[in-house]
């Protein structure tokens, strides 16, 4: 792969479950009061996907790639599997398994667009795995991208993926939140302006509180449950700057 | 120190978190502090309300699986019943043994006190709010004054929103008393959507698309306390008068029975009829015009020709259908009709009459806010 190839999360797809409750659900998430915000054009909801999808549906990201050919060699070498193909708003995508058993995609880079911070979109990601340290290491490789290991007290040893200097997504180690028989998944996060505000807005929806708003060095955020079990998360704009800080930090 | 104090210091240290900006996050944190164990607040549907840890795990679902609590550790965590004018609503958990189990009480009756504090408050502006739907409702409010009115309240009715009515058989009280949402509770702001009671009906007002997810949760709700739970849902409506519209839309999906119930209107005179509603036709003016000889005359007589005139109509004119209804002979019916007839001038077995006294009828109930069941018999709702 050559050198200049950008890596970035292009999409995020939520595969099978009730698709297109799940949408209809994210639709509401995504709608901010007071913003002219509608559904992001990132998150895209795929009926089915295979036998690997979970009954309730599961969040995969799609890693782009201005070089997606080169990409997918890479991620083959490094030892991923191909699970399927799948046209996806009308672009040909792969979906991979990770050696953690976690599935991941690959599709092209769209044309460069401004950097986005707006409320309602996904603003980050982070993949739940018992093999964090494997994983980590594979995604680093596979994405060229380096891996900060923060260090820091347990519940939560986090790591972190950053190509450049922009963060790319997150690892965390599932044990130490969830029981191991919790399969390897990612969890995306969508920025909102009042943390506490969205929980109890979101609750009233039907979903359910998995961690209640939390401080970390990374922002303020939350964890929830969509009405059919699909865990996601929240956080605040403050994520994207101590993100983009902790990402330069550490060159 | 002896036992008797550091029991007393204890009791003290969780009294003391109710004074604390967050007192439910405080109680959380004393506890925790006392016991060093991992200590959480549980919602009754396993939504983590406050943790100490943040990020400790719970099995919520299983925690919370039996209300009020047992006494005997649930997935190696002792629980208490939170409570809420006397009904459990949460439960306090604690990991492992390591504080008394009456301390642990102590703090689940402390955490309940918080709750039901937090809960007056926002009874009082449900309150409130009910006063000004009871006034949209019941067309007491203009436009431009109900619309002034529901923003005080955070409404902006300029934007679609769908109501969502429910009902349960039990105790109205508890309808009153049930805290529907305990983060709410916990942001110590607002509901996140307009809630209130109105004629003993749980009554939100919600963004377009989020009808049925607010329905289906209060669906949920409303079955853990009472029977024949039942939630009806309205289509998209703009301003005061369409979301008076929406009510009676929900409250007649609503009398579709047990589960969550979406209007649908499915014929043309109903849809004509709810169009020139909304673009504010003087339906209810026009009604009573067209209804004069028999409003008067049931008013001097004291007699109920309008009422007859409805069921019959409402039944398609079968006269026997519509007697047993009313409960009078057929005979009654023949003779009330035929004085409708000479009152009005107009046949009401001929179509284009049949039109003219539905349109007229549904109109009137509309202008009076009274039941409303006639102007939507022909729209169906929609099972969820």
């Amino acid at each position: 792969m050559s050198d200049n190839a950008r890596i970035a999360i292009e999409k995020v797809l939520f595969l099978g479950g009730e698709s297109d409750a799940a949408r209809a659900f994210f639709d509401l998430v995504a709608h901010q009061e007071n913003e002219e915000s509608g559904p992001d054009p990132k998150v895209l909801f795929v009926p089915s996907a295979g036998p690997r999808t979970p009954q309730e549906g599961a969040w995969v990201p799609c890693f782009g790639s201005n070089d997606k050919n080169a990409l997918i060699r890479q991620v083959l070498n490094f030892g991923a599997q191909l699970v399927s193909t799948l046209t996806v708003d009308g672009r040909e995508l792969s979906l991979y398994s990770a050696p953690d058993q976690g599935l991941f995609g690959i599709t092209a880079l769209a044309d460069p667009r401004p950097h986005s911070e707006a409320l309602g979109e996904v603003a980050f990601i982070d993949l739940y795995t018992p093999l964090a340290e494997k994983a980590a290491n594979y995604y680093a490789n596979a994405l060229s991208c380096r891996v900060i290991h923060e260090q820091v007290p347990t519940p939560g040893d986090y790591r972190f993926l950053v190509w450049g200097v922009e963060p790319v997504a997150g690892v965390v180690d599932m044990l130490d939140v969830l029981p191991a028989a919790v399969p390897p998944h990612w969890i995306p996060y969508w920025r909102v302006l009042d943390l506490e505000a969205e929980v109890a807005r979101l609750s009233d929806l039907g979903a359910r509180v998995r961690v209640p708003v939390t401080d970390s060095a990374l922002g303020p955020f939350a964890l929830l449950a969509d009405p059919f079990g699909v865990t996601f998360g929240l956080q605040t704009p403050a994520s994207d700057t101590l993100l983009l800080e902790h990402g330069r930090s550490h060159t | 120190m002896t036992a008797a104090d550091s029991n007393f210091a204890d009791h003290r240290a969780l009294a003391d978190a109710l004074t604390a900006e967050r007192p439910l996050h405080a109680l959380v944190r004393a506890l925790h502090r006392i016991s060093s164990a991992p200590v959480a607040v549980i919602d009754l549907r396993g939504g983590v309300l406050v943790s100490v840890p943040e990020r400790a795990e719970w099995e919520a679902e299983e925690l919370v699986a039996v209300s009020p609590p047992a006494d005997s550790p649930v997935a190696g965590c002792i629980l208490r019943s939170v409570e809420l004018e006397g009904e459990p609503v949460a439960v306090l958990a604690m990991r492992g043994q390591s504080a008394p189990a009456e301390l642990l009480s102590f703090a689940a009756t402390l955490a309940g006190i918080e709750l039901s504090r937090r809960h007056a408050i926002l009874s009082g502006r449900r309150e409130l709010l009910g006063q000004v739907l009871e006034d949209v409702i019941a067309g007491y409010l203009g436009e431009r004054e109900g619309a002034r009115r529901l923003l005080d309240h955070g409404l902006d009715v300029s934007k679609p929103h769908e109501v969502v009515v429910g009902s349960a058989e039990g105790s109205p009280r508890r309808l009153r008393s049930y805290p529907w949402n305990l983060h709410t509770l916990l942001t110590q702001q607002n509901d996140p959507h307009l809630r209130t009671i109105v004629d003993e009906r749980l009554v939100l007002i919600v963004p377009e698309k989020a009808g049925l997810f607010v329905a289906k949760l209060c669906h949920e709700h409303l079955a853990s306390f009472g029977s024949n739970a039942r939630v009806g849902v309205s289509k998209p409506r703009l301003g005061v008068r369409g979301l008076r519209l929406g009510y009676f839309e929900a409250r007649n999906a609503l009398s579709e029975g047990y589960g969550v119930h979406v209007h649908r209107t499915q014929d043309l005179p109903t849809a004509l009829l709810i169009a020139s509603l909304e673009a504010g036709a003087p339906l209810g003016d026009l009604s009573a015009e067209a209804l004069a000889p028999l409003l008067e005359y049931d008013q001097k007589n004291d007699t109920s020709l309008v009422d007859s005139l409805r069921c019959y109509l409402g039944k398609d004119g079968d006269m026997s259908a519509t007697a047993a209804e009313l409960f009078v002979h057929r005979n009654t019916l023949r003779n009330r009709l035929r004085l409708v007839e000479e009152l009005t001038g107009r046949d009401v077995s001929l179509p284009s009459n049949y039109a003219h006294f539905w349109l007229a009828t549904s109109g009137l109930d509309l202008s009076t806010g009274a039941n409303l069941s006639s102007l939507f018999e022909r729209g169906t709702a929609q099972d969820v």
